[in-house]
């Protein structure tokens, strides 16, 4: 797998569509998961899955294979989108402990252990710190190990751990501070 | 407990297959190990989280988009490619503008003569092509064509004599330096730089002789010891060009030097003008048929000698045997244009007369 994707990646610097294509089918779901659980809107998380691939298009020429997976790259890349859509609507993920709590829409995931629905957890996720966000989605919704999150992010293994313990307790504070429910 | 520490826990716990499946390696106090706890389940609601997927029209819009970008970027490495098509058009054109501009420099350099701007730079291409030359015969030659550049010099700038410093020796260091290449040559090489070395070699006496005439006192006896040396070397070039020739078959011609071209059929010989072919007489002088030695002789003066003649030697474009008197060394009838180069000399038909032939 890993010589597969190093071929379609030298196959796309090189202006190859079906390379490109293979790319976009393998990792754009993932990158979408990322975005959305950051942004919470699904029409920005669709712009913005296509806007990162065009951008990771056009560096391409200038990609180096560090012994990474290329979607570590597409992470870095999305997580710097996602970070000047924030500046541009001028939001900051901050740990206010009285945000405004969604409506509840879609299908909410009721779990017996926390009773929270997934609209309620993500929310609270957008109240995180940029990297600590990064952590938590890529951690326990990509399911990448402290070593490959370090790599996604440019920091050390130990910092990954300290920013997921604090990303957590930051969490159950939000959601135990939410008018109703709690953990 | 420090946060750290605290952390470091917690991915020991969120590493465990279950929430309480294992005893924790270190157990921790109570506070502590429910804090963990708590964690560690907010951790796994969050991995079971369901998240809406890319809708297959999301996925084909983006593809689309993407796919846009990517002929984008071709269209715009192909009008870098024109880009850089154009520029390298541009240097090309450049470089061919300044490969002339030097080219028509160098050029008019060769024709500079000492004291102008480009003189030297005539000079450092001479010596330039000169060290790219290392074949004997072609150097031989290089070096008569130099030797010949610098007696054109010496006419053109020093014509009383008084030459710019190191002119003359120059002359004679190029002259020198083929002889000696010459010398090297196989026998069979060796004929083509003789001749070219003769012609060089009297064309010198002549242009010395006038210089001479025309020097103040003081600077004449110095030039007569070059022009001595010249001398020498044009009897070198004649002996070592008729040890090289075969014996003549035809009857005698007026003169070897100088002609438009040599031939080896144009052989002198000792015979009298009325064996030579009717209607043709010289009207250059040089060298009678017997090839007389060149000696030390007087400087030409214009008081005729009693004596006959033994050389004819003349300065003059044309000799005219009936009229002209007899001497060493012949004043020029004409005045000789002051030039870079000797008008070429050629043969022309003076109606034959009943005067015998001067020279023996």
């Amino acid at each position: 797998m890993q010589d597969e994707e190093l071929n379609w990646v030298k196959l796309a610097s090189q202006g190859d569509g079906e390379a490109v294509a293979q790319l976009y089918q393998r990792y754009a779901p993932a990158i979408f998961r990322y975005v959305y659980y950051r942004l919470g809107d699904r029409e920005t998380a669709e712009d913005m899955t296509s806007e990162v691939f065009c951008r990771a298009l056009e560096g391409l020429p200038r990609y180096q294979q560090r012994g990474l997976p290329f979607s570590a790259w597409l992470y870095r890349i999305a997580g710097a989108r996602v970070i000047d859509h924030y500046r541009r609507a001028r939001r900051r993920p901050t740990t206010d402990l009285h945000p405004g709590l969604p409506a509840r829409t879609g299908d909410p995931v009721v779990t017996a252990e926390l009773q929270l629905t997934d609209e309620e957890l993500r929310w609270a996720v957008t109240q995180l710190t940029a990297a600590q966000q990064q952590v938590v989605v890529l951690r326990f919704v990509e399911g990448l190990s402290h070593e490959e999150v370090a790599r996604i992010i440019g920091r050390s293994e130990g910092a990954v751990r300290v920013l997921q313990y604090r990303a957590l307790e930051t969490l159950r504070r939000i959601l135990q501070e939410r008018p109703e429910g709690g953990l | 407990m420090k946060a750290k520490r605290k952390a470091d826990l917690l991915a020991e716990r969120l590493a465990a297959p279950e929430v309480g499946a294992e005893e924790p390696s270190s157990p921790q106090s109570g506070a502590v190990e429910a804090e963990l706890e708590s964690l560690q389940l907010l951790a796994r609601r969050l991995a079971a989280t369901r998240l809406p997927e890319l809708s297959s029209e999301a996925q084909v819009a983006g593809l689309v988009r993407v796919r846009e970008t990517l002929h984008e970027r071709r269209a715009a490495r192909s009008r870098r490619g024109v880009w850089m098509w154009r520029l390298a058009r541009t240097v090309l054109a450049v470089f061919l503008v300044l490969l002339f501009t030097a080219t028509g420099t160098v050029w008019a350099a060769g024709g500079s003569l000492p004291g102008q701007v480009l003189y030297p730079l005539k000079r450092q291409v001479e010596t330039a092509r000169l060290s790219l030359t290392w074949r004997p015969f072609a150097r031989s030659i290089l070096l008569l064509s130099y030797a010949n550049r610098r007696l054109d010099e010496v006419q053109a700038v020093c014509p009383s004599g008084n030459c710019p410093a190191g002119l003359l020796s120059d002359l004679e260091t190029n002259v020198q330096e083929a002889e000696t290449t010459i010398e090297q040559l196989p026998p069979g090489e060796r004929t083509v730089p003789l001749e070219g070395m003769y012609r060089l070699t009297g064309r010198t006496e002549e242009i010395l002789m006038q210089i001479i005439e025309r020097a103040p006192a003081e600077l004449r006896p110095a030039l007569e010891v070059i022009l001595e040396r010249f001398r020498n070397r044009h009897n070198w070039a004649d002996d070592a060009l008729k040890q090289g020739r075969p014996a003549p078959t035809v009857t005698p011609t007026p003169s070897r030097r100088p002609t438009a071209t040599w031939t080896p059929a144009v052989i002198p010989t000792n015979e009298p003008l009325e064996h030579w072919p009717a209607g043709i007489q010289p009207t250059d002088t040089p060298e009678p048929t017997a090839k007389p030695r060149r000696t030390s002789t007087p400087l030409p003066s214009p008081i005729p000698s009693t004596e006959p003649p033994t050389t004819t030697a003349t300065l003059g474009p044309t000799l005219e045997p009936v009229s002209t008197p007899e001497s060493p060394r012949l004043p020029p009838p004409t005045p000789t244009p002051t030039s870079p180069r000797l008008p070429p000399q050629t043969l022309t038909p003076v109606p034959p007369t009943s005067t015998p032939y001067p020279y023996p």
